[in-house]
């Protein structure tokens, strides 16, 4: 099931404030083929030409691009219940910063009888710490919010919660 | 550049929350699919509900910005409406806050145009040209590039 951005441009958006603290965007596409290196060299010339255009301040951008599913998916399990998430906090290379991930509708599977402590001794879940502390593809390790290497783990344990967002 | 990794999960009652990590020092669209699939993969596994979709975003570093314009006001919109002659095709981008252009200064200007010969000298239309071969429509085709016009979309 590879997530892939086929047919679908990179966006550029950039926001613009007015005198009276307005805000409104300007989206630009780039091709899904472009290398990050012309990205940054691309998105230069998209800024000048929104700043030679515009007496609007430039004061938010954001680059994005979709993925989607490249094979049709079978409906989700009966059980499944995206409110239910499996919890991971992470300890990061510098003291004090931390990361968390909650993955939706953990199965029940990896959560240990009478608690709601996630199963360390679950593959999946020992390959999802893998992924997480270490470089297994190769790519680079995640990081935090802040930009801090994820190291290790703190604790994993299942919630439920409903949110009013994703 | 720091880019959010983020997956689409649905259950079978088609509810679907995110699952969010973030990685850095990568330098190809093809290398952050490949930690997003990475990612899908030891999330998936976890889960009983489907992952169908995501995304990869990050913040455009971007110059400070100087002292705005008293006359800013982004309900105005500039419209850049490109056209190519053969295949016929269009592409279209909106500029809030339209300045530095020689509209007429009297009398209602709203839809009035200014092709890229009336702006001969102008330098907006080096930087239109710059961008224009660069850049694709929604549908990720090449942007038209033969002529455009620029037209003020309200005022």
């Amino acid at each position: 099931m590879p997530l892939e951005t086929a047919g679908r441009p990179v966006r550029v958006a950039l926001s613009l404030e007015d005198r009276d603290r307005n805000k409104s965007n300007a989206t630009i596409g780039l091709p899904s083929t472009v290398s990050i290196v012309d990205l940054i060299t691309n998105l230069a010339a998209i800024e000048a030409l929104v700043a030679g255009l515009s007496n609007a301040n430039i004061v938010d951008g954001t680059i994005s691009i979709d993925l989607r599913q490249s094979t049709a998916w079978a409906p989700a399990a009966e059980a499944s219940d995206v409110e239910r998430k499996g919890v991971f906090t992470f300890a990061t290379d510098n003291d004090g910063s931390f990361g968390k991930i909650e993955i939706p509708s953990v199965d029940n599977t990896h959560v240990m009888d009478g608690s709601n402590l996630l199963r360390l001794d679950s593959a999946p879940v020992a390959a999802f710490i893998a992924f997480m502390t270490g470089d297994t593809l190769g790519l680079g390790r995640p990081v935090n919010g802040p930009g801090h290497d994820i190291t290790r783990l703190l604790k994993a344990y299942k919630l439920h919660r409903g949110s009013s967002k994703g | 550049m720091r880019w959010e990794v983020t997956l689409w999960f649905e259950d079978r009652d088609r509810n679907q929350r995110r699952c969010t990590t973030r990685i850095g020092g990568l330098s190809t669209v093809a290398d952050l699919v490949a930690f997003a699939n990475g990612f899908a993969g030891v999330t998936q596994a976890l889960s009983n509900a489907r992952v169908v979709g995501g995304s990869l975003s990050t913040k455009v570093p971007l110059n400070v910005p100087g002292a705005v314009s008293p006359e800013s006001d982004v309900q105005r919109k500039l419209l850049l409406l490109a056209r190519q002659n053969s295949p016929e095709t269009f592409g279209s981008l909106i500029i809030p806050s339209p300045a530095n252009l020689p509209w007429p200064t009297e009398g209602d200007y709203a839809g009035y145009r200014l092709t890229k010969s009336d702006l001969a000298g102008n330098p907006v239309v080096n930087l239109i040209d710059a961008v224009l071969p660069i850049i694709v429509r929604p549908d990720n085709l090449p942007f038209p590039t033969e002529d455009w016009v620029l037209a003020l979309l309200s005022d």
